[in-house]
């Protein structure tokens, strides 16, 4: 309650200048905060209850003043403070849900890194089933694929559980079923095979058709809980999915995107971006991404940090598609976790850390990510930037011509030890640095020509005296006009700041 | 886009024409896999015929790079025209490839 010290001594001033002769926190009966600090407490006052999510946590206490004019506004203080309460309670509830999600999308991720490379049905159905049973910590896990009910195709993990004959038999039945079971022990119309004391059946539908059983069995320790059979029930419709998509491959081929893929892909994207431009003494700042129909791995961040200088931030995940998209949601994270810490020190000192961080990360699945991350110094009016193979840069002095910055170091994952020197630009009045990605640049118009670096120099010219948010939208128009008739190939993204006057 | 390659002694060699994009990259990538197990892991990439490369194509040269290098060998890249060099220089990707002007050279510095 009392963790917004400079806001509640504002308030507490304000008070002591109306006349109090003390004004103070309390909170379960102890006295949290007083103005003025040595103050005792005193004997005659008035109080307004702090109530948070309809619970009373607090009082406000104020002596020296009376009459009901004071009492209201003193309620309504409290119920000021109460709301921040409140407000902030929602948003580390919302952290902690988004960090939830990230875990789970990421060991989905895994499971579709693990089954997507897999062009035939058994070596799929084995990985999906390896993956299942050590998620939800079953002693078995086993996956049955039956297209006709003639042929049933069984993989089961770790060791074969049962027979060819019993599992058919159960799969018959379970399948039969025609939903999700969650059984601690046998049933007459579900009677279990030895050595099955406890299962978890999901059916998996193929094409409109139950035509696949992941089935769990006998958990490590106890009963299968409902969080098993909702976990189980992703991993099925995963299994599914990639089923379907061997079918057709198989059929055509000629491997099919996952639609759901993409979706998941483009939804995390866009979440991740700031949603709002932050405001920010001495510059003006404008950011826009706009998504290209197959998902790629642009990003940008804009940090702004308690007393330390306002960090902005541009990436692009090589590649394409879910798995750029995951990427690019890591190393955001890494990227922002560490501007934040406690001595995050300069640029240079946050590009060394998180390369060290994502290097073995990205070496394993042979991406990498360029990474441009610059801080704002107010006092000097100029911009503290390291660029890790980042493309393009662009610096347009107010009296100068614009020129494209050479990144100074290899993009983050390329060598396990960051090349990145520091360098800085001149913020002043008028000075522009536009940080794009490579869809700008490369986007092509329906002839396949490029767009090129040329061009984005004379567009940089063009518009540096108008407002960032302004450069930024003739930018995507500019692109967005060249590349008519040509389908958008990449992400486009642009983070433009320039210096105003103070 | 073509994707040529060709195995000597001295060296495996892959040439390329073209667009080097993600269209051919899984190909590319495909190569590397098998060229970097040999020993000694001597892989030459001849990009004289390319006139652009994205992202995705230059995550594979990386992730060959770092494959061969695993293997005690290493991915050299020659013979690189004006826009593909600028892409290099701009993004530093020629502070961690040995890029040569010609084949020969490229294939010579092997035994430096």
């Amino acid at each position: 309650m009392t963790a917004r010290r400079p806001q509640l001594n504002a308030v507490a001033q304000a008070w002591l200048t109306l006349g109090a002769t003390s004004f103070a926190i309390w909170g379960d009966g102890e006295r949290l905060a007083a103005w003025p600090p040595v103050a005792d407490a005193p004997s005659a006052y008035l109080a307004a209850p702090v109530i948070v999510a309809g619970r009373p946590t607090g009082e406000l206490r104020l002596a020296g003043l009376e009459g009901d004019t004071w009492r209201l506004r003193l309620d309504a203080d409290a119920r000021l403070l109460a709301h921040l309460v409140e407000v902030e309670a929602d948003l580390e509830g919302i952290t902690a849900e988004l960090i939830d999600q990230q875990d789970q999308l990421l060991a989905l991720y895994e499971l579709t890194q693990s089954t997507r490379s897999h062009l035939d049905i058994d070596q799929m159905l084995l990985s999906v089933a390896r993956e299942a049973g050590r998620l939800t910590k079953a002693d078995g896990a086993i996956l049955v694929f039956g297209a006709d009910g003639d042929q049933m195709i069984a993989q089961q993990h770790p060791q074969p559980l049962l027979d060819h004959d019993a599992l058919a038999a159960l799969f018959r039945v379970l399948l039969g079923a025609g939903r999700d079971l969650l059984l601690n022990m046998s049933t007459p119309s579900i009677p279990f095979p030895p050595p099955v004391r406890s299962l978890v059946s999901v059916p998996i539908e193929i094409r409109g058709q139950l035509a696949a059983l992941l089935l769990l069995v006998n958990k490590v320790d106890g009963g299968f809980i409902a969080a098993d059979l909702k976990l189980a029930r992703a991993i099925a419709d995963h299994a599914g999915a990639q089923l379907e998509n061997l079918l057709l491959y198989q059929e055509t081929l000629a491997q099919a995107q996952l639609r759901t893929e993409l979706d998941l892909a483009a939804k995390i994207q866009l979440r991740l971006l700031p949603q709002a431009v932050p405001r920010e003494a001495g510059l003006d700042i404008g950011a826009a991404s706009r998504p290209a129909l197959q998902v790629g791995g642009d990003f940008y961040d804009l940090i702004q940090r308690p007393h330390q200088p306002f960090v902005f931030v541009v990436g692009d995940v090589s590649g394409k598609g879910m798995s750029a998209a995951l990427l690019m949601a890591m190393s955001r994270t890494v990227i922002r976790s560490n501007a934040r810490s406690e001595g995050a020190g300069q640029p240079v000192e946050i590009i060394e850390r998180v390369n060290e961080d994502l290097y073995d990360d990205f070496t394993e699945v042979g991406m990498f990510a360029t990474t441009f991350i610059a801080q704002y110094d107010h006092a000097r009016r100029e911009v503290d930037y390291v660029n890790a193979g980042h493309s393009p840069v662009i610096y347009c002095p107010a009296d100068g011509d614009a020129q494209l910055l050479q990144a100074d170091g290899t993009a983050v994952g390329v060598l396990p030890i960051s090349l990145c020197e520091q360098q800085s630009l001149r913020m002043a009045d008028g000075d522009v640095l536009l940080v794009a990605s490579d869809g700008l640049s490369e986007a092509r118009d329906a002839k396949g020509d490029l767009f090129g670096y040329d061009r984005l120099l004379r567009l940089a010219e063009a518009l540096r005296t108008k407002a960032a948010k302004e450069i930024v939208a003739g930018f995507l128009d500019a692109v967005e006009r060249f590349g008519a008739g040509h389908p958008q190939d990449d992400d486009q993204t642009l983070v433009v700041v320039k210096g105003i006057a103070v | 886009m073509a994707f040529n390659t060709r195995s000597s002694e001295d060296a495996a060699v892959a040439e390329l024409d073209g667009r080097f994009d993600a269209h051919i990259a899984p190909q590319v990538s495909a190569w590397i896999e098998e060229m970097a197990a040999r020993a000694p892991a001597r892989l030459l990439v001849n990009l004289s015929g390319v006139t652009f490369i994205d992202s995705t194509a230059l995550a594979t040269l990386v992730q060959g790079m770092k494959r061969a290098r695993q293997q005690g060998g290493d991915l050299h890249l020659c013979c690189l025209q004006q826009p593909v060099r600028i892409i290099f220089e701009l993004t530093r990707l020629d502070r961690a490839f040995d890029i040569y002007l010609s084949e020969d050279e490229a294939v010579t510095a092997f035994d430096s």
